[in-house]
């Protein structure tokens, strides 16, 4: 992966905002943090550490604790393939594999260009579209392989322009 | 405490409110297991393993949480709780790997014990996910394995909560919960001490040792209780040992004085024992070079030497450096030696350069030259009022303690001119300029008197010269400290106001309060500041000298100290003398013996002419390295006996080998004058011996026959001349130590001195004009130079140098300096930088930091390749030697330069 430079000052932002107190309201700051950055840079959390005194592992452990949090980043696009019962009827698994192969990343992981990050989530309720999968908020029904593979290159030439 | 009775299996059991069902269980021998339970923590209930039933209860309750209560119904055996605690360890063995026959842990392991007492046959149930496995990391002391991790969350808290150290965490939740450092960092890492007490409460094998591992199982090697080496709390160690040597120290919980806690030094730092560099045989200086010898030829050559020197210079041309390392009985057996073979009362040691004016300080002005209270009683103080001490690197179990008392509400005051670690959790941190500690303290009396806040009673009763001290502390306004110390008048009010306040006030002080010219004055002043509140002959109070060395209490109290012989017995006091004369059956020197620092000075000029030097490295620890060698050089002759070869070693005439802790028995007396056993485990290396038996030896080949068998044969002697050990003996102190004074056998010792009266009658206050006599900056040396201390390494470092962990920890030396002045002198963090004052100079790397302020620099002294003494001061303000033996040299304080290396 191309390292990342972090810039610091959002989340010193973010901690100023919060005043004395900080320590019960460290989840609303990694919340924040994460929404600044896409995740949540290890320099970040170092600064956050320093600034609210609180202990490194112990803001390590908040965010290993919730799904919610991300220690790694993520691309500027979340692809979600459906893997629910329906959607896994209808291939959804030659959708995902077809995911891996043109993105060249596996489950969890992202791009090294950081374009896009692949998962798989449970049913999300459209399964009358099955196979189904989210590019961000957008839904793609009634997938297949190619079909899918058209949507998220047609994601990426937009990313170029 | 209120009485409650409670019934537990059908018998009534009494026992005071407070208490939980376990231990009131355990203490009655009722078995309850337990996982996540460790008395050192805080109730936990996570692992449910402790269930027991509670009439009236609608569910099981887990006895390490619940209280005890009056008319409470208890049962520990039912059937329902043998169901359900045997489900609960299956649920936990679901996801445990049965590695039993290859596990490191077999036989310490709690969780293998409970799976045999509870009958656990064939688990039925495997959750089939296999989570974790070994964590890499490249420390080299503490294995993680997190597929062997039960999840009691013990190593977490022990972290947290005893340690503060914050280190590690739990990852992740569910099954797939795993003890975290962040980002999967090493533990050298982050902020880990690697004090490895996360080791010492893991149940099974998920934390171990590693130096340990593959060295045999827990059944197959031999332990042996014993006092820790290094600093001077003596915590209790079990030393394991194989055929090879040692393969790990722990320490049992419940042990005194450490509660089965220890530092990085005494868990770890045991690879020197059997190291290739050790001394193994005794060596002779020929042509110029030290060559190997027999035990005889040395002692020949040594006995030749001294009768010759004596005879041509005189008694008191021969000067001998006994050690606080070495124990009670070697340092009786050197003072012994100095005065009855050969004639003088130069004697001294090397822990005199830390407290010299703690012995003087406290015995003149309260009867013994030593601290007043136990480490227990820390946790039973109010207010805590530490000063010029590190004590979380230098002292750090007592360090657990201070840290236990604040999280249990106790007032924690820091004087230090760094912003050391327990400034953090203190209440008031008073950040002075480096020797203005006389002039605080002054000020914080000021504010009391005028105040009105002082113990009338007290001192009324039980002490003198008040009025004095009234005067003399009238003029030491807090709005002048201010300007002196650096610390706002408002905090100094603040201050004396929570101390006088205090029910129970202790005072804790180190080499910060002491190593200073002046050191004397600001012994006196703390001792004021503690009868002035009334402060002394109660528990949780007192004043807490915190000596360095393992034994420099003992060489103290042994007679290792020109002034004394044993127990503080005057050797001006003719009396006392004939006393011993009459057991020494030869008569005694009544001159009076030369100081540590004097016989440096005396070598210098050419006037003492052979040094016998025991356990110390002198050339490292005193100030003022280049005229120290050139004392050296000047000697016709020196004899070193010690365990490696030291700085000092190899200006040698004559080496003699010795054994190291490990490898002999005796006593060493710690920092709350306990005298506790030490014990033979593994063999000296080669030809080299116990100090004890070097020492006779040496005086039977001098003719004054020393016939000792053992250590307790001479330990036998000093109980007979020295009264306050008369009553502890080696069979009473097999498994707790005794703290002296302690008359005769029936005296269970002394917890805390003074409760009844003071050693001369009545506490004498002794005012003090407050003065600064350090060296001053100027354009070309801008910088305040201070030494001390660090958690990882001792003294000159001859020992932690060569064990792992210490080294890994902290390689190599380095000068705190401020952000701001490096920016100024131009230098990045662990840049090389030369630090120069007017007496030498070092390299070393920049270590950027906020613990120092603007303007001070301070280095660690253990490092050869830095020695920090070439740049301090070695001279005495000699106003201050008026015959009383506090001289000291100014270790603290000196002017100095920094300059980025190019
Ligand atoms: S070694 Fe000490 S500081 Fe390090 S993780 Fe274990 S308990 Fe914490
Ligand atoms: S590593 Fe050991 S002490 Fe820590 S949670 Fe796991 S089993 Fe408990
Ligand atoms: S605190 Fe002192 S006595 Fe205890 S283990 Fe550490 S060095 Fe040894
Ligand atoms: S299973 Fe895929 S949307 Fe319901
Ligand atoms: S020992 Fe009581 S819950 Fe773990």
């Amino acid at each position: 992966m191309s390292k990342l430079n972090v810039d610091i000052k959002p989340v010193r932002d973010i901690i100023s905002k919060f005043g004395d107190g900080q320590d019960s309201n460290l989840i609303a700051i990694l919340q924040q943090s994460q929404d600044a950055y896409g995740y949540l840079p290890k320099t970040a959390l170092k600064e956050i550490s320093r600034l609210t005194d609180i202990p490194l592992t112990r803001i390590f452990g908040v965010v290993t604790f919730y799904s919610q949090f991300a220690l790694i980043p993520r691309g500027k696009h979340a692809i979600k393939v459906c893997s629910g019962t329906a959607c896994h009827v209808k291939g959804a698994d030659d959708v995902k594999q077809k995911m891996k192969d043109i993105l060249n990343v596996g489950e969890g992981e992202t791009t090294p260009d950081y374009q896009f990050t692949l998962e798989t989530v449970a049913c999300i309720g459209t399964c009358f579209l099955a196979p189904v999968m989210m590019i961000d908020e957008r839904y793609f029904g009634k997938l297949t392989a190619d079909k899918a593979s058209d949507i998220v290159q047609k994601y990426s030439e937009k990313t170029q322009e | 405490m209120e009485k409650v009775k409670l019934t537990i299996n059908g018998k009534t059991y009494e026992t005071e409110q407070g208490k939980t069902v376990l231990e009131v269980a355990r203490e009655n021998n009722i078995s309850i297991p337990t996982l996540c339970y460790d008395k050192r923590l805080d109730p936990y209930g996570g692992c449910r393993i402790c269930l027991v039933e509670v009439e009236g209860a609608r569910q099981l309750v887990t006895s390490c949480t619940a209280m005890v209560g009056e008319g409470m119904v208890v049962n520990t055996e039912s059937e329902k709780v043998i169901r359900t605690r045997k489900g609960v360890l299956e649920y936990i063995l679901s996801d445990h790997p049965l590695d039993c026959m290859t596990c490191e842990a077999t036989g310490c392991c709690e969780l293998q014990d409970l799976a045999y007492t509870m009958d656990i046959k064939g688990i039925d149930y495997r959750s089939g996910e296999k989570i974790g496995g070994v964590i890499p990391d490249r420390n080299e002391l503490i294995y993680r394995e997190t597929g062997k991790c039960i999840r009691c969350g013990r190593c977490v808290r022990i972290c947290g909560e005893v340690q503060q150290d914050y280190a590690i965490e739990f990852g992740g939740r569910g099954f797939k919960m795993w003890v975290a450092t962040p980002f999967g960092e090493s533990l050298l890492d982050g902020s880990c001490v690697l004090c490895g007490q996360c080791v010492s409460t893991c149940p099974t094998a998920a934390l171990f040792e590693k130096k340990a591992m593959g060295k045999g199982r827990s059944f197959q090697v031999k332990k042996v209780r014993s006092t820790c080496g290094y600093c001077s709390i003596g915590c209790q160690i079990d030393i394991h040992t194989n055929h090879n040597g040692i393969i790990k120290i722990t320490s049992e919980v419940g042990a005194v004085p450490n509660n089965g806690n220890l530092c990085m030094k005494g868990r770890f730092a045991y690879d020197f024992v059997n190291h290739p560099d050790r001394l193994d045989t005794p060596m002779i200086r020929v042509n110029g070079n030290l060559e190997k010898a027999s035990w005889e030829d040395a002692y020949d050559f040594i006995s030749k030497k001294l009768k010759d020197i004596k005879s041509k210079y005189g008694s008191d041309s021969i000067s001998f450096i006994s050690s606080g390392r070495c124990t009670n009985e070697e340092n009786y057996l050197m003072q012994k030696f100095a005065r009855a073979v050969i004639g003088t009362n130069n004697i001294d040691q090397s822990e005199t350069e830390c407290h010299a004016p703690t012995l003087t300080g406290l015995r003149n002005s309260l009867g013994f030259g030593t601290t007043t209270n136990s480490i227990e009683e820390i946790s039973k103080s109010d207010v805590i009022f530490v000063i010029g001490a590190n004590i979380t690197e230098a002292h750090p179990i007592i360090g657990l303690e201070v840290k236990k008392a604040v999280r249990n509400g106790s007032t924690l005051i820091v004087a230090d001119t760094r912003r050391i670690w327990l400034s953090k959790i203190a209440k008031t941190y008073l950040n002075l300029q480096p020797g203005t500690d006389a002039y605080l303290i002054n000020a914080l009396m000021n504010v009391i008197i005028k105040e009105k806040l002082y113990d009338e009673k007290f001192i009324e009763g039980k002490t003198e010269g008040f009025k004095e001290l009234e005067k003399a502390v009238a003029k030491d306004e807090p709005k002048e400290a201010e300007g002196l110390c650096g610390i706002p008048e408002e905090t100094i009010k603040d201050a004396a106001r929570i101390f006088a306040n205090a029910k129970r006030a202790t005072i804790l002080y180190g080499n910060g309060i002491t190593q200073h010219s002046f050191g004397i004055d600001n012994v006196n002043s703390l001792v004021n500041l503690a009868l002035l509140t009334g402060n002394i002959g109660k528990e949780g109070a007192g004043i807490n000298p915190l000596l360095g060395q393992n034994n420099g209490q003992g060489a103290f109290s042994m007679g290792a100290v020109p002034g004394f012989y044993s127990d503080y017995q005057p050797v001006s006091d003719r009396a006392v003398r004939k006393k011993f004369e009459e057991i020494y059956k030869v008569s005694l020197p009544k001159n009076k013996g030369l100081q540590i620092r004097e016989m440096f000075n005396n070598a210098y000029k050419g006037k003492v002419k052979a040094m016998y030097v025991m356990g110390a490295d002198v050339l490292m620890s005193e100030p003022d390295t280049t005229r120290v060698k050139k004392a050296l050089e000047n000697l016709e002759l020196l004899i070193v006996q010690d365990i490696f070869m030291s700085n000092t070693a190899q200006y040698a005439d004559v080496i003699l080998p010795a054994a190291c802790f490990a490898e002999k028995d005796g006593t060493f007396t710690n920092i709350e004058r306990r005298v506790q056993r030490v014990r033979k485990t593994v063999s000296p290396p080669g030809e080299a011996k116990a100090d004890w038996k070097i020492i006779s030896e040496l005086a039977t080949c001098m003719d004054y026959p020393m016939d000792y068998n053992s250590p307790e044969t001479i330990w036998e002697e000093i109980r007979t001349v020295s009264q306050n050990f008369a009553g502890i003996n080696y069979k009473r102190i097999e498994n707790v130590g005794i703290q002296w004074p302690c008359p005769d056998t029936n005296h269970p010792g002394t917890k805390f001195l003074y409760e009844e009266e003071f050693g001369n009658g009545k506490a004498r206050f002794s005012a003090t004009e407050v003065k600064s006599s350090h060296e001053k900056t100027d354009k070309n040396y801008p910088f305040i130079l201070s030494t001390g201390r660090t958690l990882y390494h001792f003294n000159s470092g001859t020992m932690t140098h060569r064990t792992k962990g210490s080294v890994q920890k902290q390689p190599y030396s380095f000068v705190e300096i401020s952000q701001e002045d490096a920016d100024d002198v131009g230098i990045k963090d662990e840049e090389m930088v030369r630090i120069t004052t007017r007496r030498g100079q070092i390299t070393l790397s920049a270590n950027i930091t906020n613990r120092v302020m603007p303007k001070q620099i301070w280095i660690p002294f253990h490092f050869v390749s830095a020695q920090a003494n070439l740049l301090t001061i070695g001279s005495c303000n000699a106003t201050h030697s008026k015959g009383n033996s506090s001289l000291m040299p100014e270790y603290k304080i000196c002017a100095a330069r920094v300059e980025k290396l190019q």
